[in-house]
């Protein structure tokens, strides 16, 4: 069983508070096992294990994790598919004019209107590591890396997670590469040894951007910030779906006697 | 101009499976600060005032499955929504701006779900509240 | 003798937004005496006298939840009950059993799947139409169906 849990971030709210307290909410897709404090910052997410009698695992217990921006772009948009060579483009266009100018006064010109509009050349991806290619409002509108206001619009990141669910390796949490443009390509998944049964802490450490503005410049520092959530691991042992008890019998084939249907 | 973001984040399958989105909808803004209520339930209040501008986003929990926001039916005289999508895709978001400050607008939500697109009605479970009127220090929850 | 593993695989969103078990449900086996109608509710799966047989249920989206709720052999009524309590829970209910020895072969002996998802009280879907067809012992020696091997 794969438990889903998506942390919703004001982002916007989480910079000016310095603090990820009452800005981060939990919602996951296993309310029915029982998982509590949905929409909340206390959401406890619940894992079923499912043990034979013998005690060895009889099904799979999986965490995945994704973190989203309230004011980020929609996860369903598959924005780096489409517009990941907004920059190139632009660099592809000043090489271009580049090639065809012989006058060093012309080079330094053009080099200075292309630092003027956008940025010095490949920049873009050397000063701001951490920015998007191609940074967009929540409104899809592209926005320059000078605007700090853009901060609220950027999705946190989880890069790490730790504490003492994975010291007592009850999670083993890693991050995978993924071909899903929605998530560029990478997302957090762990395993759970469900034998371990019980209320376990573990800790996200979730990076901020924040962008300070110090002599015309704009500068997008990270910051972490770690975030305590917990999950609580029950078990249950493998019940034979038509005897009832730990082994299975002989098929409840014929005569078909109406006892015998469904038989629990 | 002020900005508040509202994401609706529909279970899909609870709420095809229950029939309803009571439960299965988990709205959120950027208005904590400012007042909104009942932030993470299915009854959001968002503190606004005349001037803010309103935008709806939609996120499925699972990435797989479909959910989009056909309508959403509130008081005209205090916000005429409008239907957009991002640039080259199918992608779309709601945006409006408050034309009027009133003490509780409340307004249904529309949506689209599944494979065969049924259509559900979440009715006037979230609301505009007035930014003026609530206290700072209103409970998040 | 190898166990013959049943592959039920559904497509949830789907059957909840009004598909049929025909269209959202798909049912595997890997038989090695042959099978018929492959990735179909109307799977017919040849089973030998004293084989295990396993049914397990794969979600088509990894992070929906559906549970294989019971299995009713012969023609269950359509208003029928559904067929077992919530104890234990749906998750940790395993479906297996051996073929019977002392049935006579030949005959599809069809089945009614009852497949739930998440909620604790939501929808029940029967998937209805396949079917465990006894073979006789030695039958999948000569079973020339080389694709239900590989499956």
């Amino acid at each position: 069983m794969q438990n889903s849990i998506v942390l919703l971030v004001d982002v916007e709210a989480a910079l000016a508070d310095s603090d990820l307290a009452d800005n981060v909410y939990l919602v996951d897709n296993t309310r029915a096992l029982g998982s509590r404090d949905e929409g909340r910052a206390t959401m406890v997410s619940c894992v079923a294990g499912v043990h034979n009698p013998d005690g060895s695992p009889a099904a799979e217990a999986v965490l995945n994790w994704i973190a989203y921006g309230i004011s980020a772009l929609p996860p369903t948009l598959p924005r780096s598919f489409n517009l990941r060579s907004h920059h190139v483009a632009h660099d592809h266009a000043l090489l271009e004019k580049l090639a065809a100018t012989t006058h060093p006064r012309d080079v330094a010109a053009l080099l200075a209107a292309h630092h003027e509009e956008h940025g010095a050349f490949g920049a873009q991806r050397s000063a701001m590591p951490y920015l998007p290619v191609d940074p967009r409002s929540a409104t899809g509108e592209f926005v320059s890396p000078d605007a700090v206001d853009y901060a609220a619009h950027l999705n946190p990141e989880i890069v790490a997670i730790r504490g003492e669910a994975v010291e007592k390796g009850v999670i083993f949490p890693a991050l995978y590469g993924s071909p899903d443009f929605y998530t560029e390509g990478w997302y957090w998944s762990a395993s759970v040894d469900t034998n371990k049964v019980g209320l376990h802490d573990y800790i996200l450490d979730l990076r901020l951007l924040r962008p300070t503005r110090s002599g015309g410049a704009v500068t997008w520092a990270p910051e972490i910030h770690p975030f305590k959530v917990q999950i609580e691991v029950s078990a249950s042992t493998m019940v034979n779906g038509f005897t009832g008890g730990p082994l299975p019998g002989v098929l409840p084939l014929a005569p078909p006697l109406p006892a015998a249907e469904g038989a629990l | 101009m002020s900005q508040v973001t509202i994401k609706l984040m529909v279970d899909v399958v609870g709420a095809l499976e229950s029939g309803s989105l009571s439960g299965n909808l988990f709205a959120f803004d950027t208005h904590r600060r400012l007042g909104s209520q009942g932030i993470g339930t299915d009854a959001l209040h968002t503190a606004v005032a005349r001037g803010t501008r309103i935008m709806w986003v939609i996120a499925p929990l699972e990435c797989e499955a479909f959910v989009s926001l056909e309508d959403i039916v509130i008081d005209r005289a205090v916000c005429e929504p409008e239907l957009n999508s991002y640039p080259g895709s199918s992608v779309t978001y709601w945006i409006g701006t408050v034309k009027k400050a009133a003490p509780l607008t409340s307004y249904d939500l529309v949506f689209s779900l599944g494979s065969h697109g049924r259509s559900m009605v979440h009715p006037a479970r979230l609301a505009l509240i007035s930014l003026g009127k609530t206290s700072e220090k209103g409970d998040a929850q | 003798m190898t166990p013959v593993n049943i592959q039920v695989f559904v497509d949830v969103i789907a059957l909840l937004s009004g598909a049929s078990p025909a269209q959202a449900v798909h049912l595997f086996d890997d038989s090695s005496a042959g099978s018929e109608a492959l990735g179909t509710t109307g799977l017919v799966s040849s089973v030998l006298p004293g084989q295990l047989v396993r049914w397990t249920v794969t979600p088509l989206d990894v992070q929906t939840q559906v549970w294989i709720r019971g299995i009713a052999f012969g023609a269950a009524p359509p208003d029928a009950p559904p067929s077992a309590a919530d104890d234990p829970p749906v998750w940790s209910r395993r479906f297996e059993g051996y073929v019977p020895a002392d049935i006579f072969p030949g005959a599809p002996h069809p089945y009614r799947l009852d497949l739930c998802f998440g909620a604790a009280n939501g929808p029940i879907v029967a998937v209805e139409g396949p079917a465990l067809r006894l073979v006789p012992p030695c039958a999948d020696m000569v079973a020339g169906d080389g694709a239900s091997r590989l499956l």
